[in-house]
């Protein structure tokens, strides 16, 4: 076993046993619980950073040119942006959604072939990198805000409820959860429009047109608006609380959506490779 | 060495005596210093909350509880007798602990007493009115406290309606410092529910009744501003919590009405405690989105259930206190003893190298090893002589005078005199 699959297998045990520890935090009262499933993901955080070093330094390139590589990459970019936000936000509660991803992404990696693929002359450019980067970013962002969704449904529910929960005090408040869900989206929105322009301005460059509607690309496009929209009713028109939230909701869906939307064989696509 | 605790609470005296024997922090340095020149011998600390007040001492001398007494009567102006209670040694290191603890408050669990007995002894130690033993009390005691508060849930469930209401709000808002808070109507529960949030941070409070009278007399209790009542509606669109209190016989709030409030305010969260019975705010109002309606009931719940659990925390914290009280009595013990102990190994330890130094002259034919062995046969015999009584009384368990008799028996018949002196140096090093 080479050395960077060794360090992908022991950031993978972390991130499954952060996977467990972090729900069971909310159920338990002991804060070791929570220490130690912090402490889980991080370690797995810096595993999955050294096998993703070790990629970065034999390809000489990101490392997003196969399925494999671009599940650990945006699961790394994931529990990164996590890591950093927690420990300003304190929004732990949302580890039981980023710890679990984390996983099911290396999971699903483990199993695809790993050997890095030869990039076209043209896919060789570092503006493929950043177009890359800046969208993974956003989907990290916006798989949060999906997070504090969740913890926002479950919080008002526990507190409709009208009975004492002790998981309702290991949940953020309620209009915090609603503020960090809006402050992630501001931070992920421009960059995920930075994203798409990035990636429109290559499509351009290669292939003389601005837009083509392949999968990728429309789904894209669905997502952008959705969270538009969102943008928009909270900031413009001033909505709060249950109704904005549906909205991160369908837009979880459609980055899930636009992140597998592997097009395999349809002639247009341009994201044939990712 | 004696420690003792010496005051009233609420259990034992009513708010009129204890408001008397309140010492606000600003004056807790001069009373110190009245302690202390009646009789400098002894170390004091005084705690003073809405609660209790109390004297903590430590002296060797018998006169410390009379000047505790003389010093709380003449505070108070009159005799106290009936509702004064004196604990000493074990059973004042337990008290402490379970003052610290919270098990003693009106409230058990509440998080405020910690922090009191905190400043209490940071003022003495300031002033040098405490020194080693209560500093070491205290500290001991703030230590309980905080296990008391992590390793059980003792302060996580509210005991009352107000703490219900608090902790409720701050599951929904997280920080009550923006919040504005109305109370609709009158009585002293909505009062307290009040008081209790605006304790958490909330500075903007409204108050609407249907006499308006009544209203500014509520508003300048609180600290509010009164608003006519024909107004309500219109300042249920701002505000966050709302506390209902009023003897009307049908609702005030329906669920139409709170709808449409809920649209002019863009469905910002609000939290509504109807607390009157029959209930201001109808029950269907709790349906809505962003709403959350708790009634009286909803939050006696919530109290009954805490108070059922805490009944088992309350357990296990006392738990907590035994085992600190007995780490700090077995501390205490070496205090007393150590000084002793040592003077009577010194004595024996000069009595032995010196008949050793008289003897050596005498056997100047024998050779090194034999000379060494004889040497180490007196040292040998010196720890044999002194372990039984060393061992007996570092053991020791009989009571605080029993142990006193000893001790003077030891330093009299073995004439340690140099121990009184070696007991102030080492009292300023030892720390458990």
């Amino acid at each position: 076993m080479s050395l960077e699959t060794t360090f992908f297998a022991v950031s993978f045990f972390c991130y499954a046993v952060s996977s467990i520890l972090y729900p069971a935090h909310l159920f338990l009262k002991p804060a070791k619980i929570f220490e130690h499933s912090r402490l889980f993901l991080r370690t797995g955080l810096l595993f999955h950073t050294f096998a993703l070093i070790l990629r970065l330094n034999s390809i000489g390139m990101l490392p997003v040119s196969n399925t494999y590589e671009a599940f650990s990459f945006s699961a790394w970019v994931l529990v990164l942006v996590f890591s950093v936000l927690e420990r300003r936000w304190g929004f732990s509660s949302v580890g039981s959604i980023v710890a679990p991803f984390a996983f099911f992404s290396l999971a699903y990696a483990s199993v695809l072939p790993q050997k890095h693929h030869i990039l076209v002359p043209f896919l060789k450019n570092y503006w493929v990198e950043i177009h890359v980067s800046l969208s993974m970013l956003s989907y990290a962002t916006f798989i949060l805000a999906f997070g504090t969704s969740i913890s926002y449904f479950l919080q008002e529910k526990l507190l409709k409820q009208k009975k004492s929960n002790p998981m309702s005090l290991q949940l953020p408040a309620l209009t915090f959860l609603d503020e960090l869900s809006a402050r992630l989206v501001v931070i992920g929105f421009p960059l995920f429009t930075l994203g798409i322009l990035t990636g429109i301005l290559l499509q351009e460059s290669r292939w003389g047109v601005l837009w083509v509607w392949e999968p990728k690309q429309t789904a894209s496009l669905l997502t952008w608006m959705i969270y538009g929209v969102y943008l928009y009713s909270r900031k413009v028109a001033g909505w709060k609380g249950r109704r904005s939230h549906y909205f991160l909701i369908a837009g979880f869906i459609a980055v899930v959506v636009t992140f597998l939307g592997i097009n395999v064989f349809i002639s247009s696509g341009r994201h044939r490779f990712m | 060495m004696n420690i003792f605790c010496m005051g009233v609470n609420y259990k034992t005296a009513p708010l009129d005596v204890r408001e008397k024997l309140t010492i606000p922090e600003e004056d807790l340095l001069p009373s110190l210093q009245t302690l202390r020149e009646s009789l400098p011998e002894c170390e004091w600390v005084i705690v003073s909350t809405c609660n209790r007040a109390e004297i903590y001492g430590a002296s060797e001398k018998e006169e410390a509880l009379n000047a505790a007494l003389v010093f709380l009567e003449k505070k108070a102006e009159a005799s106290l007798s009936s509702f004064l209670y004196t604990y000493t040694q074990t059973r004042a290191v337990e008290h402490l602990f379970n003052v610290a603890s919270s098990l003693d408050s009106m409230v058990v669990g509440e998080p405020q007493i910690l922090s009191q007995v905190k400043t209490a002894y940071i003022h003495s130690m300031k002033c040098e009115a405490s020194s080693v033993v209560l500093n070491t009390l205290f500290r001991q005691s703030v230590h309980t406290g905080k296990r008391a508060r992590t390793e059980t849930q003792i302060g996580l469930k509210p005991v009352s309606i107000g703490h219900a209401a608090v902790q409720l709000a701050l599951r929904i808002f997280g920080d009550l410092k923006n919040r504005a808070l109305l109370i609709v109507g009158a009585g002293e529960m909505a009062k307290v529910c009040a008081r209790h949030l605006k304790q958490q941070g909330v500075q903007t409070l409204f108050v609407a009744n249907r006499t308006y009278e009544r209203g500014l007399k509520m508003a300048e209790n609180v600290g509010a501003r009164c608003i006519p009542f024909e107004q309500l509606h219109d300042q249920l669109k701002t505000v966050d919590i709302v506390i209902s209190s009023t003897g009307a016989q049908k609702a005030l709030l329906i669920r139409d009405d709170m709808q449409k409030i809920m649209r002019a305010r863009k469905q910002k969260e609000i939290f509504l405690i109807d607390i009157a019975v029959p209930r201001d705010i109808e029950a269907e109002v709790n349906e809505l989105d962003n709403v959350f309606l708790y009634n009286i009931d909803d939050l006696q719940n919530i109290v009954s259930e805490n108070r059922d659990e805490r009944r088992r925390e309350i357990e296990r914290v006392s738990l907590i206190v035994q085992q600190e009280t007995q780490h700090f009595l077995s501390w205490y013990k070496t205090l007393e003893i150590t000084p002793i102990l040592i003077a009577l190994r010194e004595k024996f330890e000069s009595i032995r190298a010196d008949e050793m130094h008289r003897m050596m002259n005498r056997l100047q034919h024998l050779p090194e090893q034999d000379r060494e062995t004889i040497r180490a046969m007196t040292v040998q015999m010196v720890n044999k002589l002194l372990a039984t009584p060393m061992n007996t009384l570092k053991n020791i368990s009989v009571s605080e005078n029993d142990k006193r008799i000893y001790l003077e028996a030891l330093r009299e018949i073995f004439k340690l005199d140099g121990a009184s002196a070696q007991n102030n140096e080492r009292d300023k090093k030892n720390e458990p």
